[in-house]
């Protein structure tokens, strides 16, 4: 077994990793809850607002529940950096796509047409990449450092 | 409208990132225009804008188109940081962004 793959296999990368996807559920609701708010306050013309800046969804509930969602998911996110590297944090954390696209359609009831999956698939690929180049970069830095 | 108001919420979003960028990285600025503080308030204040025209966008769209676009973002942030950070995108993470421009693509069109 590599030095890598012992790393992968540790009891605290699993814990890091698990928190890491928590995160990611916890993001992924907040994304939920928002559009649940702005669906909720759309037909409603309460504020002195205008509707595109948004500011009128603040009396939704539904957005203050997306806020606390929103707050439990980066406290869960720092929780995970303390064990595991920001580059493979941001590769487990582009998961948050596949789960916000299952949630519009278990809880919102929107359609996911094949191309939109296959979109989701490319840009959580991109994302991969350019998360992968970038631990690479952080590992080149440290070396250099040290 | 809409169109308009995604690109500003890119802009927005991107700012907010570079400008806490600025504020973490005191020796990116010599000498610093604005004391610190000021670029870390502006930041906050630009994730802020792009939190709320996010969601003046999400009552016109569905998550599931809405939310893969703001991959877009990641755009944003590289042109931002080639201009005022002067920072060079290695080929990997122009790999990254070309799959990622793909998916905005293919997304777009299944509206």
């Amino acid at each position: 077994m590599s030095a890598s793959d012992s790393k992968l296999a540790s009891p605290r990368f699993r814990r890091s990793a698990l928190l890491v996807l928590l995160s990611q559920v916890f993001e992924a609701a907040s994304e939920v809850l928002r559009k649940l708010g702005a669906d909720a306050t759309a037909a409603t013309q309460l504020s002195v607002f205008p509707q595109w800046t948004g500011l009128s969804t603040l009396g939704s509930p539904w957005v203050w529940a997306a806020v606390v969602a929103a707050l439990a998911a980066f406290g869960t996110w720092l929780v995970a950096l303390r064990h595991l590297d920001l580059g493979v944090a941001f590769v487990l954390g582009s998961v948050v796509h596949i789960f916000v696209a299952a949630g519009s359609w278990l809880v919102l009831g929107e359609h996911i047409s094949p191309i939109r999956a296959v979109g989701i698939l490319f840009i959580v690929a991109g994302l991969v990449v350019v998360a992968r180049s970038q631990a690479d970069l952080e590992t080149r830095t440290e070396r250099t450092e040290v | 409208m809409t169109a308009l108001l995604f690109v500003l919420n890119a802009a927005a979003f991107a700012a907010g990132q570079l400008l806490l960028k600025l504020a973490m990285s005191p020796h990116l600025l010599a000498p610093k225009r604005w004391p610190n503080w000021c670029y870390f308030a502006g930041g906050i204040a630009g994730l802020a804008v792009s939190f709320f025209l996010s969601l003046g966008l999400l009552q016109r769209l569905e998550l599931s188109y809405f939310f893969p676009l703001q991959g877009a973002n990641v755009f944003a942030v590289i042109l931002g940081s080639m201009i005022f950070l002067r920072e060079r995108p290695s080929r990997p993470l122009l790999v990254g962004a070309l799959l990622v421009a793909i998916g905005i693509g293919l997304v777009s069109v299944s509206s």
